[in-house]
């Protein structure tokens, strides 16, 4: 998952995204400006956007309506010092999907986070499970039937986005761009290291698989079907 | 960072509202009483209605003398009666005309009650606006209300913002300890945390101490204390400034430039004008490019005036910032990185000393580019 964070105070932005990548594995991008951030945020595609409201250059508010304006869904959550009832009610009206007031708690934040990556990809349980394969994102943990699964971070990563979709084909270059910071371009062969990685250790002991290749598209998460047939299907 | 400041126009007037006109004025033991009222409660309506019955009593009688001259008493008598009981009809519409002239007045007073902190509206209806006594009233009254509206809001938005840096200071020590603390780190993971924190304690003192500071200084001006003054020799208040800020410009590799000709002594607090100097130079040191050179400048300006300036060669400022350049909590939008520029007090503060000492100063920006403020203070004491 890929995080924009818009927030001109960097030792408050520094601690923010250390801890999305601390403690959820997310790739965090900081824009320290409204017009940087909107830039930002309307030429990558991220999971989620947080924003401060107070921003040089253009505010939060201001960013936020033009950029649902210009068509974009990305889910977004409002940080603010300012918590007066009316600022909220209007963020919320401008397409806000969550506000939490200054100074709030890390855990908190990565919580709510975490709910609305969810539930912008239309998952709303925190487990993710797709035939016996169980994804908890909250402990972080993988099953497949009894069977728990150790997965190195990166491929927990791929995993998680390709989960948070299941059934649709995800290309290599989305993956790049939502588990890497805009650094992407750099790491555009290590994705197949990460699958072959993911289909070791879920699929090989098993019959029903799970990860296929949709040759020149991506990747796709779903269950049985083999890979010649989504081909076929297409 | 952008502020959204109600109307800055207002924000100015009101400034100057706080002083004098938000205290009832008592009347001083030695003030003279108003010949009028001599001190009790009087009645306009009451007092013209009883001179002119006084009026016309002496009209009655004069009427019933004459008569009793050139026609008979009894004759006299009966006009006098007849007299009387027209000018006591005359009277009874005289008052209830009085009455209702006085009308306006009393909404006025209904409307002037209704004032509070949430209505600052006095909304004297058209009819009350419109008679010729009452309008003068009414313009005062809405004039003092817009000053004291201004100063209210100015005083609120203050609050509001003083509210909104301590949260975002208390934010980032919030989350630097819950992230030193989120997992098990090593000793010198644990080491830097800590001293990284320590810097942002020291941060929020910072702030701390200038917002009170700005609180002081405003506050004793606007009880009319009038700053300590002993002559104090111009020049070796901007060398103290520079000195001060020395290490700061190297950091930034900016260099530091005085440029005096003659030596001006002037009435005031060394304290205070190095406070001034120091937070221009500051400015302009964190504004300016590495590489390039801040300039002090000290000359006369005029007979009666001492002028400072302190030229920078950055970006200069957004010319629509200009108006709101010395308003608390302002930082320049043209640097995004928040740690350059402050809290946003430093130009207040110079602004409310300078205002102390009954000074000017200005913001502009230079005809190639990098910014001047501008510092007038009076050689004479105000």
């Amino acid at each position: 998952m890929r995080v924009l964070l818009v927030e001109d105070e960097r030792r408050l932005a520094d601690n923010i995204a250390r801890s999305f990548r601390e403690s959820a594995g997310y790739a965090v991008d900081i824009a320290v400006d409204g017009a940087q951030g909107l830039y930002l945020a309307e030429s990558n595609n991220y999971d989620l956007v947080v924003l401060d409201l107070t921003l040089p250059k253009l505010d939060g508010h201001s960013l936020l309506v033009r950029f649902r304006h210009s068509g974009h869904a990305t889910p977004v959550l409002i940080l603010s010092a300012r918590d007066e009832k009316q600022s909220v009610v209007r963020l919320l009206n401008a397409g806000a999907d969550d506000y939490l007031p200054k100074p709030f708690d890390l855990g908190e934040l990565l919580a709510r986070a975490k709910a609305l990556i969810r539930r912008g990809t239309g998952q709303r349980a925190p487990v993710i499970s797709l035939a016996d394969l169980e994804m908890d994102t909250v402990e972080r943990t993988v099953r497949r039937g009894r069977q728990e699964i150790a997965l190195a971070p990166m491929e927990y990563r791929v995993l998680e986005y390709l989960a948070h979709r299941p059934r649709a084909v995800v290309s290599k270059t989305e993956l790049l761009e939502h588990l890497y910071d805009y650094n992407w371009e750099k790491f555009s062969n290590v994705i197949e290291v990460y699958i072959s990685g993911l289909r070791r250790k879920i699929d090989d002991e098993n019959s029903v698989k799970l990860i296929h290749t949709v040759r020149g598209h991506g990747y796709v998460l779903r269950p049985g079907v083999a890979a010649e047939e989504v081909r076929a299907s297409r | 960072m952008s502020l959204t400041a109600g109307e800055p126009v207002a924000v100015h007037a009101g400034q100057q509202v706080q002083r004098a006109e938000i205290e009832p004025r008592k009347s001083a033991p030695g003030e003279k009483q108003s010949p009028v009222t001599n001190g009790k409660s009087v009645s306009i309506a009451r007092r013209s209605i009883l001179a002119m019955v006084a009026g016309q009593i002496f009209l009655l009688a004069g009427m019933v003398l004459v008569a009793a001259v050139y026609a008979d008493v009894p004759t006299a008598i009966y006009a006098g009666l007849a007299g009387l009981i027209v000018t006591l009809a005359a009277d009874l519409f005289a008052v209830r005309a009085v009455r209702r002239a006085l009308d306006p007045l009393r909404e006025l007073a209904k409307r002037a009650d209704e004032i509070s902190s949430r209505n600052w509206n006095l909304r004297a209806p058209v009819g009350v606006r419109m008679v010729t006594e009452i309008s003068p009233v009414v313009e005062a009254l809405d004039a003092g209300l817009a000053r004291l509206q201004a100063a209210f809001r100015h005083q609120r938005d203050f609050t509001s913002d003083a509210a909104h840096e301590l949260k975002t200071s208390a934010a980032i020590i919030k989350s630097g300890l819950q992230l030193l603390l989120r997992r098990p780190r090593t000793q010198r993971e644990y080491e830097i945390g800590l001293e990284e924190l320590l810097e942002d304690c020291a941060r929020l003192e910072d702030l701390l101490e200038r917002m009170l500071r700005l609180a002081r200084i405003e506050q004793l001006y606007e009880n009319g204390v009038r700053p300590k003054s002993v002559s104090v020799d111009l020049k070796s208040t901007c060398e103290a400034a520079l000195s001060h800020i020395r290490t700061l410009a190297e950091e930034r590799n900016v260099t530091l430039d005085l440029e005096t000709s003659d030596s001006i002594s002037l009435l005031a607090d060394s304290e205070d004008l190095e406070l001034i100097w120091m937070n221009l130079l500051e400015n302009a040191v964190n504004n300016g490019p590495p590489g390039s050179t801040v300039k002090m400048r000290v000359r006369l300006n005029g007979n009666a005036l001492a002028q400072v300036a302190v030229l920078d060669s950055g970006p200069g400022i957004p010319p629509a910032e200009i108006p709101y350049i010395f308003e608390r909590f302002r930082r320049g939008d043209g640097s995004t990185d928040r740690s350059t520029c402050g809290f946003g007090l430093g130009l207040a503060i110079c602004k409310a000393l300078v205002d102390a000492y009954g000074g000017k100063i200005e913001a502009m920006n230079l005809p190639e580019h990098g910014a001047e403020f501008r510092v007038d203070l009076p050689l004479q004491q105000f």
